[in-house]
């Protein structure tokens, strides 16, 4: 504890000498900043925009997430589908954030749900390609188990897959919220007329860093939040029969 | 093919089962095979290893489909101890025991934790028992799902002995007091001669019957020489030796 808080300072500290030898236009002091963000948080636009963007972040991480996790076990389980899928996820996976979200607002407009689906398309193939190796790597004999004592379909999901893929789904999840929520920001600031992407666009237009970096790093503490109040105690919960071992 | 019987008789017809080998080529494992099981009769399955007696529990069981020939079954309520526990390990042992058997009543699993000494360990991981107490866990699984027909996979390979004969004693008692048909597999041969009322010997290359041996001293009256004596039998009926 004591070396994270001594490295932040020391973050601090540069920050500080940095911007007071590159001058305060092109790298504000920590102080500036924070006189931004109070400043942002006053008006309101800080709330409002912190609110659009985690919206547009957690609705395009839950579809991309349902249903990438639905394609996903189907490739593992189906060799037939994952031989056709493969080459459509081999596309999708090579296929440049930017040129998913111009076409989404080519096709269906400057829209929510195109600005969510570019989002979530963007995160897709990745969810697929994790879940998949989590399927394969299901254990045949806990099948078995389930099959000769007639589980029900409900049961065998819930008792018996979903606690293997549960390691997948996390890291699934792990490094999806952080793509999904910078892919967010870029969509904002192609198309949309809120949110932190939105924000950081006018901020860049006026040339105002200090609010670049103000929308920035609040943004971080919020994933941050985000990470340690909801992430890591539900992995813990996932695990609990793990960590109770030996 | 698989059909439900009446009476509670289990009859067994396998005509031929192959399989395909890594290298693709068709190998028959089984020829021949046919015997019935009367309501409660405890029957052992032997037979050298590797003389498809875990395939043709499977085939029982209805988790092999693969085969020339008839499964008929009392009903499909069936207790599986497999080899290995096979417990999610994400579960504890009492809500392992309650998923396979939703229909278990309270005073059912407390009886069947007591008789298997697994009282002390129903809030327990799998990860945390030993494989004596997971076996055991495996077998109240069995029970709990008030089986027509109890499938046995060698459930005391592997254990010290006085653990082996503590669970089959443990095991037996439970068989008697609900008069459950069983099939056990072993290749104990011992073990067999000690335990059941019925002995089908399997051997040869593919698996034929080559003995079926009614024991008809009751269990608790065998003497250790009689036991002996029954073991030399099934040793004779066999074409290979181990």
């Amino acid at each position: 504890m004591i070396w994270r808080i001594a490295s932040l300072a020391g973050f601090l500290l540069a920050w500080q000498l940095s911007s007071a030898l590159a001058g305060g236009t092109l790298l504000p002091s920590p102080e500036a900043v924070f006189m931004a963000l109070v400043e942002e948080a006053r008006s309101g636009a800080l709330a409002l925009n912190l609110l659009a963007t985690l919206a547009r972040v957690t609705a395009a991480f839950t579809v991309a997430l349902l249903a990438g996790a639905a394609i996903g076990y189907a490739m593992g389980r189906s060799s037939t589908f994952d031989r056709v899928a493969d080459p459509w996820l081999i596309l999708l996976l090579n296929l440049p954030a930017l040129v998913i979200i111009l076409l989404a607002y080519v096709w269906f407009g400057l829209t929510e749900a195109a600005a969510v689906g570019a989002v979530a398309i963007n995160k897709l193939p990745n969810t697929i390609a994790t879940l998949r190796e989590g399927t394969r790597a299901l254990d045949p004999t806990l099948d078995e188990m389930g099959q000769a004592f007639t589980f029900d379909p409900w049961t065998r999901a819930r008792h018996i897959v979903v606690p293997q893929l549960a390691p997948y789904l996390a890291a699934a999840a792990r490094t999806g919220l952080s793509l999904v929520w910078k892919i967010v920001l870029v969509v904002e600031l192609i198309g949309r007329p809120n949110g932190v992407g939105f924000a950081i666009g006018t901020a860049f237009q006026l040339f105002d860093v200090a609010r670049i970096l103000a929308y920035g790093l609040c943004f971080v503490a919020v994933m941050l939040a985000i990470e340690t109040c909801l992430v890591q105690p539900l992995e813990r919960h996932a695990s609990r029969w793990r960590s109770r071992k030996g | 093919m698989h059909r439900v019987g009446e009476a509670g008789k289990v009859e067994v017809s396998i005509r031929k089962k192959a399989v395909r080998s890594a290298a693709g080529e068709r190998k028959d494992i089984l020829a021949d095979i046919a015997f019935a099981l009367a309501p409660g009769e405890v029957t052992a399955l032997v037979g050298p290893s590797g003389s498809g007696k875990t395939t043709l529990l499977k085939i029982i069981a209805g988790l092999d489909h693969d085969f020339d020939g008839e499964v008929t079954l009392p009903a499909r309520r069936l207790g599986f101890v497999f080899q290995e526990p096979r417990l999610l390990p994400w579960r504890s042992v009492e809500e392992n025991v309650r998923i396979a058997a939703p229909q278990a009543t309270d005073a059912e699993l407390d009886a069947i934790f007591d008789v298997l000494g697994l009282a002390h360990h129903r809030r327990h991981y799998p990860g945390e028992l030993s494989l004596g107490l997971a076996r055991r866990a495996a077998v109240a699984r069995a029970f709990a799902v008030r089986p027509d027909l109890l499938l046995l996979d060698e459930p005391f390979v592997s254990l010290d002995e006085t653990l082996a004969r503590q669970l089959q004693d443990e095991l037996i008692a439970l068989v008697e007091s609900r008069c459950v048909t069983s099939l056990l597999v072993t290749h104990d041969i011992l073990e067999a001669a000690r335990l059941v009322e019925r002995v089908i010997v399997l051997d040869g290359r593919p698996a034929r019957m080559v003995a079926d041996l009614p024991i008809e001293m009751p269990r608790a009256q065998r003497s250790p020489g009689f036991v002996s004596s029954i073991a030399e039998r099934i040793r004779a009926t066999r074409l290979t030796t181990l």
